[in-house]
């Protein structure tokens, strides 16, 4: 029988420390202490996690069928319009971005992304195809933008792999966000000037960046920091 | 025109009482509301005669044996085919119940050396259930063993066909008819820290002689409850004061039984939770005064008028009509978001206390000690079950954090007022 010269309480005789303030047992009357077994056994369970990559599969097979049945309807009753082409794709499109991730054996995230921004790529280009081809919009604006986005995209997944405060993360989203809508500013007025996205682009572009700014000055100012905790604390 | 009465044994279905409507709600990929009772015998025990135990015992307990489905509307439960499932225990108690693991029981049965375990999920039963279901399956291993154990107290005859009133909803029964309440909630004090690992906690037993703390409990003028309580409440006080950070309230959450209170005999959910608090921005308190001030608000609040106005507050959502008609995948969606954003983040810590259990002195001469835990929440730290057989007092922790300062101050204190205390812990 031992007991905790800090706590006070008696141990289980097979406490090797008070599991309390894990002060070490060290009683000088027991030369070789008999082994007891501990209150628990050793062994962690660990449960099984939900099989999602069963579900996504199941899911996959019943999202098939609606798609199926439309193509078999178009060619039966209206061959001559393709309409059954928008259903699939956008099926298409909504298994790529939702159920494919939960497919993939491992977590890859940057093949995902890659994918996701083919798979918009040619989403984008089924339209573009079959409406309007000759106007060359699709390799001007539509891939520029659908690179643009998604290398921002794989950039910031890059940046938030690891645990980030909350200033640098907000930094680092708005700055995304600017650097954006440059971006979409510059590629859209190479293509065709468009009045009304300058201006969106100026007016969206300053709010950010001031916000940018203050959130590094936050950031930067212990100071200011205090300041702003002191005053608006809730 | 006569009523048939159906019997029980062959009822194949049944719904979820009032309390049990909400917890499948809560359950989560890594979190289920779940009550751990054991029983520490006086010799190794035999899973083999266990497993035979629990499967003769099943069909006495009607309301156990099921498994969990989901109707249009609301959750059911009906009768599980399969066999039960008595499992090895692990150093990581209250896992989360899987609703098609475990052959689609919503109860586990473990053992370890000398100790039988039983898991329930909360929508099942309460702690009293959960004590009676434990104990009359024991009573018959221990038969099994060749031990001549009577029925009586906690242990039920199996041979004894299931009473209507064992599976009655009380909360419908003893509702108020004329008056309701719903419990107000406040964002309370709690004592965080860093947490352990996914699917992993600390788990703290201290034993007490019975004679001691209630002749401490009853030298203050308060019941055991009313003094452990009061001793967490003191406690959390203390570690708000040190924080030095904005004093918030710290509530104690005390689950009391109604069977205490009206004359029901269900071995379903019957109690509900009383959340009494203190406001550290009015000062000071001592120990004293936290004690008088959860003792008074305790007694204040514990009457059967005010029971039965909490059951008549429960059972307006569960009667509304409107309610009643969405969709069970939305009502569960619902209980949820209210869970992550209120419950835990309205209690501070909470103290559960079964009481003595009682159960026939033959079966006495084979058991040491009898525990009861919650599961380990999902906020606070504190959560403590207490159970108390013959001279033996449980107070076991379930706690989700690395750092075990709440345990380590709450049995330094009453070591400090002359209570021996005996430590166990599931700390490698």
């Amino acid at each position: 029988m031992s007991y905790c010269v800090n706590c006070g309480v008696e141990l289980a005789e097979s406490s090797n420390k008070c599991p309390l303030c894990d002060t070490p047992v060290i009683n000088p009357n027991i030369i070789n202490p008999v082994s007891t077994p501990p209150a628990f056994p050793e062994n962690i369970v660990i449960p099984k996690s939900t099989n999602n990559r069963f579900n996504a599969i199941i899911f996959s097979i019943l999202l098939l069928i609606p798609n199926v049945v439309c193509v078999i309807t178009n060619l039966l009753l209206t061959p001559d319009l393709l309409w059954s082409i928008y259903v699939v794709s956008s099926s298409a499109m909504f298994w790529f971005l939702f159920v494919l991730p939960f497919i993939m054996k491992s977590n890859k995230k940057y093949l995902t992304i890659a994918i996701d921004a083919i798979a918009t790529a040619l989403y984008i280009f089924i339209f573009y195809y079959y409406n309007s081809a000759q106007t060359g919009w699709f390799w001007k604006v539509a891939v520029p933008l659908d690179l643009g986005v998604f290398a921002g995209v794989a950039l910031l997944a890059a940046y938030f792999s690891k645990k980030r405060p909350l200033a640098q993360s907000l930094i680092a989203v708005f700055s995304a966000l600017t650097l954006l809508n440059i971006y979409i500013c510059l590629i859209v007025n190479l293509y065709a000037n468009v009045v009304i996205v300058t201006y969106i682009t100026i007016i969206f572009g300053i709010s950010s960046l001031i916000l940018l700014l203050f959130f590094i000055a936050v950031e930067k100012n212990n100071k200011l920091k205090e300041w702003l905790s002191r005053k608006f604390f809730f | 025109m006569k009523k048939i009465k159906k019997n029980i044994k062959n009822k194949t279905w049944f719904k979820l009482d009032n309390a049990g409507t909400v917890f499948p709600g809560q359950n989560t990929p890594t979190w289920s509301n779940v009550i751990r009772v054991s029983i520490n015998l006086k010799e190794e025990v035999d899973p083999e005669i266990l497993f035979k135990a629990v499967k003769k015992c099943l069909p006495r307990f009607p309301t156990m044996a099921v498994r969990l489905r989901n109707g249009f509307f609301w959750h059911y439960i009906e009768k599980n085919p399969e066999d039960p499932v008595v499992l090895p225990d692990a150093n990581n108690p209250c896992l989360r119940i899987k609703f098609n693991e475990n052959n689609r029981y919503m109860f586990k049965v473990f053992y370890y050396k000398n100790r039988i375990s039983l898991e329930i999920f909360h929508a099942l039963t309460d702690g009293y259930g959960a004590c009676v279901f434990l104990n009359t399956f024991t009573a018959e291993y221990l038969r099994m063993k060749g031990y001549d154990i009577p029925v009586g107290g906690m242990v039920l005859d199996i041979n004894e066909k299931p009473k209507e009133e064992e599976i009655e909803d009380s909360y419908v029964k003893y509702a108020s008819k004329t008056g309701k309440e719903k419990i107000p909630l406040f964002k309370t004090y709690h004592r965080i820290g860093e947490k352990m690992p996914k699917h992993t906690s600390n788990i703290t037993t201290g034993y007490i002689p019975v004679d001691k703390i209630k002749a401490l409990s009853k030298e203050n003028g308060v019941t055991i409850t009313e003094y452990l309580s009061a001793v967490l409440m003191y406690l959390h006080m203390q570690f708000q004061k040190n924080e030095n950070i904005k004093q918030k309230d710290v509530c104690m959450q005390i689950p009391v039984n109604g069977r205490n209170q009206f004359n029901s005999q269900t071995l379903r959910n019957f109690s509900v939770n009383y959340n009494l608090r203190i406001d550290p921005n009015w000062g000071d308190y001592t120990f004293e005064e936290v004690l008088r001030h959860l003792s008074l608000s305790l007694r204040l609040t514990n009457t059967p008028q005010h029971l039965s106005v909490m059951y008549a507050g429960n059972l307006a959502m569960e009667k509304n009509p409107v309610m009643r008609f969405i969709p069970i995948i939305i009502k569960d969606l619902a209980v949820g978001i209210t869970f992550a954003i209120a419950a835990e983040k309205t209690t501070t810590a909470i103290f559960t206390n079964v009481g003595i259990v009682r159960i026939p002195d033959e079966m006495m001469e084979h058991v040491k000690s009898f525990i009861l835990m919650p599961s380990p929440g999902q906020l606070n730290g504190a959560r403590v079950g207490a159970a108390s057989i013959g001279n033996t007092m449980a107070i076991t922790f379930a706690n989700m954090y690395k750092d075990t300062d709440v345990e380590r101050e709450f049995f330094r204190f009453l070591v400090k007022k002359g209570i021996p205390v005996k430590i166990e812990s599931n700390k490698q």
